[in-house]
């Protein structure tokens, strides 16, 4: 008796079939039975990992903290022993989304930076009087973000770029003189890393899109440049900030 | 669920509230008829009527004033501020039984375990307890709004001669020289207290135009609750100080920044500070910092600064140690970044970027955010859509 190789294939195809269908049937729980949970693990239907529950993808916000320099190699630079902090936050809008590979997005960040250092007295010397710098950068932006490596791979890193426009409002003070305020402005870049935290608990990051519509969360370390124009008070740079961000 | 437990506890609370204030009617009517055993009654009592709380709103012993507190028991402690003249403090009622009619009042002092609120007016005297009528000169009535107030000057005498309790108890008659039950009656837990809390220590000064620093340690915390920062506005300090023939410096004073009126050791008088004294009363157990403004001294460059501390009773410290403000120009970011050829000048975002990069940078902001909104709204239209 001769079997071709199609006859070989279906064969082995519903003996495989069948054993599957008997091994299910044999892990089924007899009805009637008060254990539920067992119940609930084998129902393809109730059972958690067969659910798929995602909610609609439509902001990002970002919480930044980070140390923050103005000035670097100025005369002037009488900052140089403060890190800030700088403190922000940015929400954007997603404008499109490719599904498990990227988003395209844009929005602003309002943020709030304050610098302190002894003001100077007669003799040149360092007095207890304090002279302040405060910044409040206000950016808008837009940005790709990629997540393929996430979504496709299983590598729970996360890659972004975001070009924009800031306006940061300076306003500086020695005691309690007001010395001078006004806006400094020029174009923003940054690159982000993040690190995709629904990859170590997968359950809890599904949970928080159930319960409260959050569809990602991830931590993230951001360099970016605020180039000022030539006319404006220099108090951009480079520097860096790490945070918490969710889309939602 | 949760709103049939409020309601519980409301109508618990309320029922609390209606047993408490029966037992203490009928504590009272049993008193008065009865008489306490062991007590000597030295006026006639007639029967409790019961009645309702006299009500204090007691405004100021002595120098200090305390926040208005409508109730029946206060807790105020009385300092030497409040025992001087006599032992005479000043308790301000206001009559919620008799609207604005004066009301008549009797005050007894308690010691010991007494508890004088019988509405029977007995003086009791025993070992254990004493019951003393207090002396009450006419009281002023003060009209605040559509209320009378009634300003109350309680002899306490020889009681404020030494530290401790002392309850006085408010009774209200129903007419003038009553022999009649009161009506109602409140109490004042006085608290004399005449030791001046300890001065500050670690008092250091700082250096400044218009922020200059003051700090020192907290100290005694338990006992004090306020702090008094003086200075002399005086040129060169010295104030009403006479240097005398052999010039010496008077006692407490700093050498660098000398004052007769700021001394350390120095009695303090919130009651009585000069014009050339700048003071201010802070509020809060446990600060120790102030920051004074070198434009209140002008003239001076070097101003003697002291810490006084105050308790609760009024009781105020010697002065502190006397440290040296400095008040001189100073100069900050701005003037340096002048100095060393910063360009911008302060203004607006147009202004700051000058007059050749505000259209572009005005121009590419507007753009962009009108590109965002557009691609926004065309995102929602589409979700719509679907």
């Amino acid at each position: 008796m001769r079997l071709n190789r199609i006859t070989v294939l279906a064969l082995a195809s519903f003996a495989l079939t069948t054993g599957a269908a008997s091994a299910l049937h044999a892990q089924e729980v007899p009805k009637g039975t008060a254990n539920t949970q067992a119940q609930t693990e084998l129902d393809p239907h109730l059972k958690p990992a067969a659910r798929k529950f995602e909610s609609p993808e439509r902001f990002m916000l970002e919480l930044h903290v980070g140390p923050y320099k103005v000035f670097r190699g100025e005369p002037w630079n009488v900052f140089s022993g403060d890190l800030g902090p700088s403190l922000s936050a940015n929400v954007d809008g997603i404008l499109y989304r490719l599904p498990r590979i990227l988003y395209v997005t844009a929005g602003g960040s309002f943020g709030w930076t304050r610098f302190a250092a002894n003001a100077v007295g007669n003799s040149g010397d360092q007095v207890d009087e304090e002279t302040t710098l405060t910044l409040l950068p206000i950016i808008a932006s837009a940005q790709v973000r990629v997540d393929a490596l996430a979504r496709l791979l299983g590598i729970p890193l996360i890659l972004a770029g975001r070009v924009g426009w800031g306006w940061s409002h300076w306003d500086t003070n020695t005691g309690l003189i007001n010395d001078a305020e006004g806006w400094s402005l020029g174009p923003y870049f940054a690159g982000q890393l993040a690190l995709d935290l629904d990859f170590f608990e997968p359950g809890g990051a599904r949970a928080l899109d159930e319960e409260w519509g959050i569809n990602h969360t991830y931590l993230f370390a951001e360099l970016s440049h605020f180039a000022t124009t030539s006319k404006s008070l220099p108090v951009g740079g480079t520097n860096w900030t790490a945070g918490l961000g969710f889309v939602f | 669920m949760r709103r049939k437990s409020g309601t519980c506890l409301w109508a618990l609370a309320a029922a609390l509230w209606a047993q408490s204030a029966g037992a203490q009617t009928a504590g009272t009517s049993s008193t008065s008829t009865g008489g306490t055993g062991g007590s000597t009654t030295s006026s006639g009592a007639g029967t409790a009527t019961g009645g309702g709380n006299l009500q204090f709103e007691l405004v100021k012993i002595g120098d200090v004033e305390y926040p208005r507190a409508a109730r029946q028991s206060l807790n105020v402690p009385v300092g030497k501020a409040g025992c001087k003249a006599g032992g005479t403090i000043t308790v301000t009622v206001r009559n919620l039984l008799g609207g604005n009619t004066l009301p008549y009042l009797e005050a007894w002092l308690g010691t010991g375990n007494a508890a004088c609120n019988e509405m029977g007016r007995s003086t009791r005297v025993t070992a254990s307890q004493n019951c003393t009528k207090l002396e009450i000169p006419n009281p002023d009535q003060v009209q605040v709004g559509n209320r009378s107030y009634y300003d109350v000057d309680v002899v306490l005498g020889p009681t404020c001669d030494s530290d401790g309790p002392r309850p006085i108890y408010f009774l209200q008659l129903a007419s003038e020289n009553s022999n009649g039950a009161a009506t109602s009656w409140g109490a004042i837990n006085l608290k004399v207290d005449t030791k001046a809390p300890k001065a500050p220590g670690g008092v250091k000064g700082g250096t400044g135009q218009t922020v200059i620093p003051l700090t020192w340690e907290v100290g005694d915390v338990a006992d004090t609750s306020f702090y008094y920062v003086v200075a002399d506005k005086t040129l060169g300090g010295l104030g009403d100080w006479d240097a005398g023939p052999d010039g010496n410096l008077p006692d407490g004073a700093n050498a660098e920044c000398p004052s007769g009126v700021v001394r350390s050791g120095k009695e303090f008088d919130p009651s009585s500070i000069p014009d050339t004294v700048f003071n201010r009363r802070l509020e809060g157990v446990g600060r120790t910092t102030f920051e004074f403004n070198g434009q209140d001294f002008p003239g001076l460059t070097i101003v003697p600064v002291a810490v006084v501390a105050q308790d609760l009773a009024g009781n105020t410290s010697v002065m502190s140690e006397i440290v040296c403000l400095r008040v001189e120009p100073t100069t900050g970011f701005w003037k340096r970044y002048q100095d060393d050829g910063g360009e911008v000048e302060p203004g607006c975002a147009c202004s700051a970027v000058g007059a050749r990069g505000k259209s572009k940078s005005a121009l590419a902001g507007v753009s962009m955010l009108l590109v965002l909104g557009w691609a926004c709204a065309r995102t929602r239209t589409r979700r719509r859509a679907r």
